[in-house]
């Protein structure tokens, strides 16, 4: 009986057909647990709200438009991402301004300016999974709450707000598409209230067709020989450093293949990421100390500030999504670590 | 005192009977013989821009001896131009608390030592801004209530370090030589927070679960 069900085709035996359809029925349930998810609502619990946020972006076909509004300024991009053959393909453009755009195959990261040589990231890899976080102890950082959200891009959504309950992050809103789990507004809130940034999706396709010859970018770089820019910049001159204080509950990002560089360290708590930067003084060209200072753009703060380390003057930079003080307080941190 | 506003209430009559057409000519004789040509010019000015006003013509008309273009246009001739061609947009800017003196200058981005410029006699044109505290001290942070949260006050610890106090130039202000050689160290400034912003996005990325989003964030590539 057994030996027909696995060697006759469709039209065999009664009892081999049944099996069939007992198996596929199988397949299809486990399938639609595993990766086809449920739609979201109200009652979803956050942990697993943050985890669909985090995976649908990985796993969703999708294309559409969406704009980043920072204070008095908006900004509009164009966003393309498909699963094919198993590897993802993702495309963003800028529409304003100068043309750029940034293109991802698989875990090859790319950026391209017009005129300019394409910027190479090291590989790219997601690493970090929020729902894990969110077990580890993220909640003891972040308070949340879901209710049922506005109408985006033309979507159903869910809110979920994401309050800190330190000063040393931001607070963020949260809209996720009921249907897919994916984020079509975020709000990043600030001192007051105040919201510093607001992306948001103007409209989206959901498994859109998108060929792979959409996912080769449309600029022309530089034509002069030098092939592409590598960004890390792993420095001999660069002592084994640390921070000395970190706020409580991030921790430092797992780095990607490849990526060595001794000139940079980022953290983060699951939902907010900073980086820390350092490099000798001296290397600024016009020979002209520039070194100090604070700036701010939306929700992304930068202080930079000199620290003498093993008898050198250095350049800290802190860039990230935190507040300025914190920033701060982290670029004040900045030492020698003990092993080195 | 009650005279006065007759013969100015007198006037006002005269001119609008003038202004219509109606005055007879023994009106506009006494209009004419009046002592305070002063007052009655003015009457006569003020009636033909409002009736100018009423009828949309003080383009052409009323203000034509109020020159303000050519006014605007030199004040723009003696600005100095802007010695920085920015291909990026000005997106750095600098941060609350930070911006006494900088926001004079739109493209300022951090703060500059004292030292190099002192060197070249231009202390005149330094604007000092930033208060001096001599012990670097940190925010401090405080409990805050959960919903309409309240950072901890930011600039309270803005003092650049390293002894010299804080001093912010504000680059439209410096003189030749030394905007220039300011602008280049905004240029660089700028050039490495781009650079930096970049790398930082490339770890956000992978690390906070909202996709190419961070990315948008990243207003310019020109790094080489």
């Amino acid at each position: 009986m057994t030996k027909s069900y696995f060697f006759i085709p469709a039209f065999g035996c009664q009892s081999g057909r049944t099996w069939r359809c007992l198996l596929a029925l199988v397949i299809y349930f486990v399938c639609s647990l595993t990766s086809a998810e449920a739609d979201i609502d109200a009652s979803s619990e956050p942990a697993v709200l943050l985890e669909r946020m985090s995976t649908s972006f990985h796993t969703m076909d999708y294309q559409g438009s969406f704009t980043l509004q920072q204070e008095g300024s908006v900004e509009s991009f164009r966003v393309a991402h498909a699963v094919i053959d198993g590897k993802e393909y993702e495309r963003l453009e800028y529409m304003d301004g100068d043309r750029r755009e940034i293109i991802r195959r698989g875990d090859k990261l790319n950026c391209f300016n017009v005129g300019h040589r394409p910027v190479k990231f090291s590989q790219f890899q997601q690493n970090l999974k929020l729902g894990e976080l969110v077990r580890t102890g993220i909640d003891s950082f972040y308070q949340f709450s879901v209710e049922n959200g506005d109408r985006i891009a033309g979507r159903q959504t869910l809110t979920l707000s994401v309050s800190p309950k330190d000063t040393h992050r931001y607070g963020y809103k949260l809209s996720l598409d009921t249907e897919t789990g994916l984020l079509l507004r975020t709000e990043l809130i600030g001192d007051r209230d105040k919201v510093l940034e607001r992306f948001q999706f103007v409209d989206i396709t959901f498994n859109p067709t998108v060929s792979l010859a959409y996912f080769q970018a449309d600029i022309q770089p530089d034509s002069r020989p030098g092939g592409t820019t590598r960004l890390d910049a792993d420095s001999e001159l660069i002592p084994a450093w640390t921070v000395g204080w970190l706020p409580a509950g991030y921790a430092e990002v797992e780095l990607g293949e490849g990526d060595t560089a001794n000139d940079m360290l980022s953290f983060t708590d699951g939902l907010s990421v900073f980086s820390v930067f350092l490099e000798p003084e001296d290397k600024s060209v016009s020979g002209r100390d520039v070194g100090e200072g604070n700036a701010q753009r939306g929700a992304t703060a930068a202080v930079s500030k000199t620290v003498m380390l093993s008898g050198h003057a250095h350049r800290v930079t802190v860039v990230g999504e935190i507040p300025l003080p914190t920033a701060q307080q982290i670029a004040h941190s900045v030492t020698l670590s003990a092993d080195g | 005192m009650r005279g006065e506003v007759t013969m100015s209430d007198q006037l006002r009559e005269s001119v609008s009977a003038l202004m219509d057409g109606e005055a007879d000519e023994l009106e506009l004789r006494r209009l004419l013989s009046r002592q305070d040509m002063d007052s009655t010019n003015r009457v006569w000015s003020r009636f033909h821009l409002a009736r100018d006003v009423m009828q949309d013509q003080y383009h052409s008309v009323a203000f034509k001896h109020l020159d303000i273009s050519a006014q605007v246009s030199e004040a723009i001739k003696q600005e100095r131009p802007p010695t920085q061609k920015s291909i990026a947009p000005q997106w750095w800017r600098p941060a609350a608390g930070f911006a006494v003196a900088a926001s004079v200058a739109a493209a300022l981005v951090f703060s500059v030592q004292p030292t190099g410029l002192l060197e070249q006699g231009q202390s005149q044109s330094v604007v000092a801004a930033a208060e001096v505290t001599a012990n670097n001290e940190l925010a401090v942070n405080t409990p805050v209530p959960q919903s309409g949260r309240v950072y901890p006050v930011q600039g309270a610890s803005l003092q650049a370090s390293g002894g010299g106090g804080a001093v912010i130039y504000s680059a439209p202000l410096l003189p030749g030589r030394v905007a220039e050689s300011q602008d280049l160290a905004n240029k660089e400034a700028r050039a490495r927070l781009d650079k930096y912003l970049l790398r930082h996005t490339e770890r956000a990325v992978r690390a906070n679960g909202q996709g190419m989003i961070p990315f948008a964030r990243v207003a310019s590539f020109e790094v080489e």
